[in-house]
């Protein structure tokens, strides 16, 4: 088995640039340099097995490397398996005549990055709860939901609407009719309820008090 | 799913692969068809009457060998990158877009110097040349892709720009040894024009043609 967790590359966050992470590989050692190469090499020939142990030392060290850069973040596993697949298909890139390190560190850190992102994107858009808010069952027949709001301040907001982003509103969100529905009952293509929709909510957010996105 | 899973699914679908040869080599085997498809184009369209007498000036021939450096440098680059690790310094790549800033650089001198402007609606001829410029492109482009789609390029941007940038110099090689037209406007915008343009669409189509990584 190849243990290569101890000599991943050397990750900084530039402070120029905070959203561009550079890094620096530190050379493995012959022998591990050597272990790698031929595991490869006998991956490219379909060695199963060779893969599986080249693949569990790569995972290990890729996870390793995350951890010492990042610290002890849930997504290590998500950039190992990202780095196993992109080797998976990168295979026949590698060239058992060129050093195997920059090779696998190029590929791992370019996922690591592309994580690095895709958390970024889903934590400026997500928040977590302690508590997961109850399940919201499908209305009863007759339910009239802007009555179950606080009642007087929506109707209020909507009727202050222009008439067809009223309707358009209610339509959708009061009597959950479908944007095609609506579109063929006015006469309008569906890209249009959808702006009148659009324009409708956020006119709503501002009577109600919320923020203008 | 576990990362011990996946190793065991990837494993158990592992199949024999060629290694690809180096990006050189790869890149000689395109400069030979991209030449043949420039000889192709020139023929077809037919050289420019005085080219014996113009290939031996230097405003002509340093056009044309900045063309061909353009497209040989920008091949490289792209093949390079679509190899992980295997660009080790940025250099070729700003060796390549120097050579286009050179380019650039030198038609629009050429055409502030003439002083003349752009003859965007007075020159009926550079559409043409723009067209031309595109469709000798077309081939090795889609060859280039196809050569850059089996390897995994990190950056797919930089990798599909490069690309296209490549195989448009080539169609404006083509273009340049056949257009009989030496006004610098209509070099600009019927020879350069088309070139950049090609490259800088490759950038900004959001999933590019060489984005083979998930």
């Amino acid at each position: 088995m190849v243990a290569f967790a101890g000599y991943a590359g050397d990750i900084t966050t530039s402070p120029a640039s905070r959203n561009r992470v550079r890094w620096a590989p530190v050379p493995m050692t012959g022998r591990q340099e050597a272990e790698a190469t031929a595991l490869m090499i006998r991956a490219q020939q379909g060695d199963g097995a060779a893969y599986a142990a080249l693949l569990t030392a790569l995972a290990s060290s890729a996870k390793q490397y995350v951890r010492n850069r990042c610290g002890d973040v849930p997504w290590a596993d998500d950039v190992a398996q990202e780095t196993l697949l992109t080797i998976h298909s990168a295979r026949r890139t590698y060239d058992p005549r060129r050093p195997f390190a920059p090779w696998f560190y190029a590929i791992l850190s370019s996922r690591m990055i592309d994580v690095i992102r895709r958390e970024r994107r889903v934590r400026s858009r997500e928040f977590g709860t302690d508590v997961l808010p109850e399940p919201i069952s499908p209305p009863a027949p007759g339910y009239d939901r802007a009555a179950a709001l606080d009642g007087r301040q929506l109707q209020s907001a909507l009727n202050s609407l222009p008439q067809r982003q009223r309707e358009i509103v209610s339509a959708i969100k009061l009597r959950d009719e479908s944007v095609k529905d609506v579109s063929e009952r006015l006469g309008m293509s569906q890209s249009a309820v959808k702006v009148t929709a659009h324009r409708g909510y956020k006119a709503l957010r501002r009577l109600l008090g919320g923020k203008d996105a | 799913m576990r990362t011990d899973d996946l190793i065991a699914d990837l494993a158990g679908r592992v199949a024999p692969v060629r290694p690809l040869p180096p990006p050189l080599i790869r890149a000689m085997y395109w400069l030979v068809l991209a030449a043949i498809t420039v000889a192709a184009g020139v023929t077809v369209f037919g050289p420019r009457a005085d080219v014996m007498v113009r290939v031996a000036q230097a405003d002509y021939l340093s056009i044309a060998v900045l063309a061909v450096c353009a497209s040989v440098f920008s091949v490289i680059v792209s093949l390079t990158l679509a190899v992980p690790g295997a660009e080790r310094t940025p250099l070729l790549r700003v060796t390549a877009v120097a050579i286009f800033g050179i380019w650039a650089g030198t038609t629009v001198w050429e055409v502030v110097h003439e002083g003349r402007g752009l003859p965007v609606f007075t020159d009926p001829h550079w559409p043409v040349c723009f067209g031309r410029v595109v469709l000798v492109a077309l081939l090795p482009a889609v060859m280039l892709f196809v050569m850059v789609r089996r390897g995994t390029p990190l950056r797919p941007r930089w990798t599909a720009a490069m690309a296209t940038a490549a195989a448009a110099s080539a169609g404006a090689l083509a273009v340049h040894v056949a257009c009989p037209l030496d006004d610098p406007g209509h070099v600009f915008l019927g020879h350069l024009v088309p070139v950049m343009a090609m490259a800088a669409a490759a950038v900004m189509v959001r999933r590019t043609p060489t984005s083979t990584v998930r």
